[in-house]
């Protein structure tokens, strides 16, 4: 899977939580979650259940705590699928 | 000085289910805090109580300490009867306001006041049109600022004086407190 391909889907999983709509027309790696797209942080732990789902992986609490970027749940995506 | 706030759309999040979904729970609640929501007359709205306690403390400590935004909601710890939040050393005691439609925790070491509007695309004007009314601060002198962590202070032009302000907002509902001013 390619770096575009996880970010793309990230893009899929987050769009139903997003409610600054316009974050999305810039969604890159740096795009954060509360301040870009603004996702309520409750809605934040759907994200991380989806991406689990998604990707077949488990994150675990020290990994969720700093996934607050695009480029954040893409590197903790990466790492998981690697290991 | 401490300030933090929380607002929860009930509406919003109680269509979700969420006492049954463990995954759900075990990412943002201790054990303990699950067997006790297991106790409350409705368990649903109180996952909800405590998830807004435990913000309000969030956004309190990250204004006292200075740090950047981290996603931790295990580390600030619920007691639900008490309505407090113990975060590391620090105790940070919850209000709690709430009627049908919403949900409204927040805390502050000085007399506050809030103002809560509904959300909308253009709800900052709403709040400043407002906090001018009760204050009597000229509109064109207020300007939010927020520090390299995000953490919100109102600015005004006519001095350097800078106000720490907390804002929430989901669903429907938006909220800012902010202390008490003389003028």
């Amino acid at each position: 899977m390619t770096n575009q391909d996880i970010i793309a889907k990230i893009k899929t999983i987050v769009t139903p939580y997003t409610q600054r709509r316009e974050g999305l027309l810039e969604f890159n790696e740096s795009t954060n979650f509360l301040n870009d797209l603004e996702i309520n942080s409750a809605n934040l732990v759907d994200v991380v259940l989806d991406v689990e789902d998604e990707f077949d992986i488990e994150i675990d609490n020290n990994s969720m705590e700093g996934m607050m970027t695009v480029g954040d749940a893409r590197d903790i995506i990466l790492k998981k699928l690697n290991t | 000085m401490i300030i933090g706030n929380d607002i929860i759309d009930l509406k919003i999040a109680l269509a979700k289910p969420r006492i049954r979904n463990i995954r759900f729970l075990s990412k943002i609640f201790s054990e303990k805090e699950i067997s006790q929501l297991a106790k409350q007359d409705n368990p649903e709205l109180s996952i909800w109580k405590i998830w807004a306690m435990k913000e309000t403390a969030y956004k309190a400590h990250q204004r006292i300490f200075q740090f950047t935004a981290r996603f931790d909601p295990l580390s600030y710890i619920c007691d639900l009867n008490e309505l407090h939040i113990k975060k590391d050393a620090a105790i940070y005691d919850i209000k709690i306001d709430q009627d049908k439609e919403h949900l409204y925790a927040w805390l502050a070491t000085e007399p506050i006041d809030h103002i809560k509007i509904p959300y909308s695309s253009d709800y900052w004007n709403d709040f400043t049109r407002q906090f001018c009314h009760r204050t009597g601060i000229e509109l064109e002198d207020i300007k939010i600022y927020k520090n390299k962590f995000g953490i919100p202070e109102l600015a005004f032009n006519n001095n350097s004086t800078r106000l720490p302000v907390s804002i929430t907002h989901h669903g429907r509902f938006a909220a800012v407190c902010f202390p008490l001013i003389n003028c």
